[in-house]
């Protein structure tokens, strides 16, 4: 019995966006953010926090300890060094504002960039020497930087040492949008703002090269720095970036509170951080932002338990590391699941195609295994071409089902068939004449391409990747299928030969699982079907599985792994080819009775 | 700049000496887990802090001391002055024992991540801080004076005060009796053994258990033993005492070379004479700051402590 996991958030969220369309996606994620955005308005429900306001939570401690955790998680969940002096950053930002706002005329958004790139370069400065360190001893050294930091500040004249300093501006409105300190709304949605930027970036990134240079040192850095990972680069970045995570929240900080003093930032605040990101699951970023909202909102919450809260804060992080160690949303990698594959690629049940009065297909039932040359062979008018042309969507069957790698066929257009992974050639020549060999293949390779005509003319930068990708991938084909010196020729003036074979390349253009050829060797010399043979079987070694129609009997005979027999629209054998041969039933249907058969 | 600290130099380095045994002892509870778990006991402060508490209560609540009353004399004197360190010393051990239970062995049996245990730990010293900080109302609490702080005599111009003297000669009488401890006793050799290897120690029917609770025990001693001198010379605690005290500790057990005990003993002398002396030379407000310097430098420089015989090189 399959117990149903109801603690496994991560799965179950994974598994919606998963399965939800590219639509789907944007509409979840716009609803999410719209909601988000209409917490403050919540302050009268249930969530109401009994002494400080609803919206002031929100920012601090909820959005900031989101917006630092998520900082923080750069530093310890992707890249794994623990880092106990996080809060130096968030000091650094908000000492920036502080110092900048009150002695400049300069505002909150002119001062956040230089907030930004100050902790950056304290970042670098405190990376280049410590990031040599791992583990237990970075830990310690960054917590004394922290420290530090907090003491520099607390005796130093220019930050106006234990008394910190008041009279912070707030940040000028931004349109219709005023900063209040009664009404925090709009802070709030500047936090969010930010808090979003940082998703964005930590997910653009950790697809991207410093997402797996980070996952390797994480795991194993001598592996990682022995395969040309730079890992002391790439620490220092992620310790960087972190850092300008931390020194925006700080610069904001500074703005909202209007005074700061060194008390605030002092080791707890660094310690809180890293226990927003472990509670909620280190790595994880949904867990990260989750853990922080619980960790932020939770004291404000239970006030009405005033001077315990954070007492059971304490247990809290006890009982939910010892039970759930990973914290709430675990990291892991999810395995795209292998999909229990049928043996059979293609599968026809009772199709039957008629066409007014004429019945061209009568309850043929059909099979094609995934890698094997299948021969569909019968005298003419036996229904073989019409067998193609309901695979490929040119006609609807009448009744019966035809099902391709799990999806039911004959509701698709023609060319969705084709994206599907099927792909045919013509008994007769269908080339565009007028094209070289080589666009005639490119065209083919286009249906997978995701850029559009838009990104085509502006030559937008995925644009011209793919033209190259598939420019170089038709070279490929023709390559492979021994054509690549007539690649520039235009298609109509090639000889018969290399036409014919050029519609077998234009059809592995389009990534087919399966390749439907309609009599390739029509026409063909014996020498040259001996060539064709050897290039069929090339087309099934390398992974594609083939549907033949051919009348030549040697040929067939030569390379087909089954026959399947069609007589006036029905199946009358499917069997290995020496059976077949030997089939009473296809001699009679070939050639009519034997005159000693009755 | 530096007249005070030639000026005076002895009275500094005695003051250095006595506040450097105190760390000696705390950080001996940071050593001696992280010698067997390779793990930083975070909780090791509020376990000294604890202690501190079990010290006053002795005094106060036992022997009915006040802040007016008169000094202790004579054998009442030794009396309250032994019961007030066992006292300390059984409840910072009890408190690390629980500790352990709470916050670390669930953790471990499951082998799971060093940073969930961390946070863990983190937690039980937020519960314990609290609890203390709910029991004492926030307010810090002064120490009945049972020790007089006579002057016994002056060496180079610095009085030698009694209290100075019985937490110089009293920690440091533990402290060669813990190493001896964990030097010849039978215990003392299994935690040996786990420190250096544990599956080996394993195999060879150490039982990990004991020998990890012991580990913390032992080391709760040591750091109550610290509460007990710390009162003594300080006469005061608050809930919140513990952080400047760990991290002071938890230096000097990396400057030694943690998860070695001889470091802890050289590590924490220095660290308290590094202190003092900065202090005279860049006033107080700086100690800490130099005292992170110092730290940060060892660490890049010479990570297996100034002391230490090189322990691990890597730990993830």
């Amino acid at each position: 019995m399959k117990i149903r996991n109801y603690w496994n958030l991560r799965d179950f969220g994974a598994n919606i966006w998963e399965k939800a369309t590219r639509t789907q996606r944007v509409a979840i994620a716009l609803t999410s953010i719209l909601l988000v955005g209409l917490l403050p308005f919540m302050g009268g429900s249930i969530l109401a926090t009994p002494i400080a306001s609803f919206d002031a939570v929100l920012v601090y401690p909820v959005g900031m300890f989101v917006l630092m955790s998520l900082g923080l998680n750069i530093v310890v969940g992707k890249s794994g060094m623990l880092d106990l002096g996080y809060v130096a950053f968030f000091a650094i930002g908000a000492y920036t504002m502080a110092i900048l706002g009150t002695t400049t005329k300069m505002n909150t958004w002119e001062i956040m960039p230089i907030g930004i790139a100050l902790a950056m370069i304290a970042g670098v400065l405190l990376g280049i020497p410590t990031l040599r360190l791992r583990g237990d001893y970075l830990a310690i050294v960054t917590l004394g930087f922290g420290e530090i930091v907090r003491l520099v500040v607390l005796n130093s004249s220019w930050s106006k040492g234990p008394n910190g300093i008041a009279n912070i501006p707030m940040p000028p409105k931004i349109g219709p949008l005023k900063f209040e300190l009664e009404n925090q709304k709009v802070f709030f949605w500047v936090v969010m703002a930010m808090i979003l930027v940082t998703i964005w970036m930590i997910r653009r990134l950790t697809v991207r090269r410093p997402g797996r240079a980070w996952e390797a040192i994480r795991q194993d850095e001598d592996a990682a720095e022995l395969m040309g990972v730079p890992t002391l680069k790439y620490k220092i970045w992620s310790f960087t970036l972190g850092a300008a995570v931390g020194g925006a929240a700080g610069v904001l900080y500074a703005s909202k509170n209007l005074y700061i003093a060194p008390e605030m930032f002092t080791l707890n605040v660094s310690i809180l951080i890293l226990a927003c990101v472990v509670f909620g699951g280190i790595g994880n970023i949904w867990g990260v932002v989750i853990g922080a909202t619980i960790l932020g909102y939770l004291p404000d919450r239970i006030r009405f338990i005033s001077d315990a809260r954070l007492l059971v804060f304490g247990i809290v992080l006890v009982v939910v590391m010892n039970f759930r160690p990973d914290g709430l949303l675990p990291r892991k990698k999810r395995e795209k699941k292998i999909i229990e594959r049928d043996d059979n690629l293609l599968k026809l049940e009772n199709v039957t195609m008629k066409f007014g009065g004429v019945t061209a297909l009568n309850g043929v039932n059909l099979e094609v295994k995934r890698g094997e040359i299948l021969a569909l062979i019968g005298p003419n008018g036996a229904g073989k071409t019409t067998v193609f042309n309901v695979i490929t969507g040119v006609y609807k069957q009448t009744s019966g089902t035809v099902t391709f790698d799990g999806t039911s066929l004959g509701n698709q257009k023609r060319y969705e068939v084709t994206a599907l992974g099927v792909a045919r050639t013509f008994q007769n020549i269908r080339l565009w004449g007028d094209m070289t060999a080589l666009e005639n293949v490119i065209t083919a390779t286009d249906v997978h391409k995701k850029s559009g005509l838009v990104g085509a003319l502006f030559g937008f930068p995925r644009a011209s990747i793919e033209e190259e990708v598939n420019r170089e991938r038709a070279h490929e084909i023709l390559r492979f299928i021994g054509i690549d010196q007539y690649s520039d020729r235009l298609a109509k003036n090639l000889p018969y030969g290399v036409q014919r074979r050029l519609e077998i390349a234009r059809a592995l253009g389009t990534s087919p699982k399966l390749v439907l050829l309609d009599e390739p060797a029509a026409g063909f010399n014996p020498a040259e079907k001996v060539e064709l043979a050897a290039t069929i079987r090339k087309v099934r070694d390398a992974g594609y599985t083939v549907l033949l129609i051919e009348h030549d009997m040697s040929l067939i005979m030569g390379i087909s792994d089954r026959v399947v027999v069609l007589d006036f629209g029905t199946k009358i054998a499917d069997d290995i080819p020496s059976v077949v041969q030997k089939d009473p039933r296809v001699i009679e249907a070939y050639l009519g009775v034997p005159a000693d058969a009755s | 700049m530096f007249e005070v600290l030639i000026d005076q130099f002895w009275s500094l380095t005695i003051a250095g000496v006595a506040l450097g045994f105190i760390y000696v002892l705390v950080s001996l509870g940071y050593t001696m887990v992280y010698g067997v778990l390779r793990m930083i006991n975070f909780a090791n402060s509020e376990i000294f802090m604890w202690g501190t508490f079990g010290t006053i209560v002795t005094s106060r609540d036992i022997f009915g001391y006040s802040q007016t009353s008169a000094p202790a004399t004579g054998p009442k004197l030794a009396l309250v002055l032994f019961s007030q360190l066992l006292m300390s010393m059984a409840v910072a051990g009890l408190t690390a024992v629980f500790v352990e239970f709470v916050a670390y062995r669930r953790l471990r049996a499951k082998g799971t991540n060093r940073l969930a245990t961390l946070i863990s730990a983190i937690g039980i010293s937020i519960v314990l801080s609290e609890l203390m900080r709910l029991l004492t109302d926030s307010r810090p609490v002064g120490s009945p004076r049972v020790l007089e702080k006579i002057i016994l005599t002056e060496v180079w111009g610095a009085n030698i005060r009694l209290d100075t003297v019985v937490t110089i000669f009293a920690a440091a009488a533990i402290y060669f009796l813990l190493e001896r401890f964990v030097k010849l006793s039978r215990m003392g050799k299994a935690i040996r053994a786990v420190s250096m290897n544990e599956d080996a120690a394993k195999l060879m029917g150490v039982n990990l258990n004991r020998v990890i609770t012991t580990t913390f025990l032992v080391g709760g001693l040591a750091t109550g033993a610290a509460g007990f001198f710390y009162i003594t010379v300080f006469e005061y605690t608050k809930f919140n005492i513990g952080f400047t005290m760990g991290m002071a500790a938890f230096t000097a057990a990396v400057l030694g070379g943690i998860g070695n005990i001889r470091g802890a003993f050289y590590g924490g002398l220095f660290l308290g004479l590094l202190e003092v002396y900065a202090s005279a030379v860049l006033g107080t407000q700086w100690k800490a700051v130099t005292v992170f310097i110092v730290l940060v430098l060892v660490l890049l420089f010479k990570p297996n402590g100034l002391f230490g015989e090189a322990v691990q090189t890597t730990r993830a």
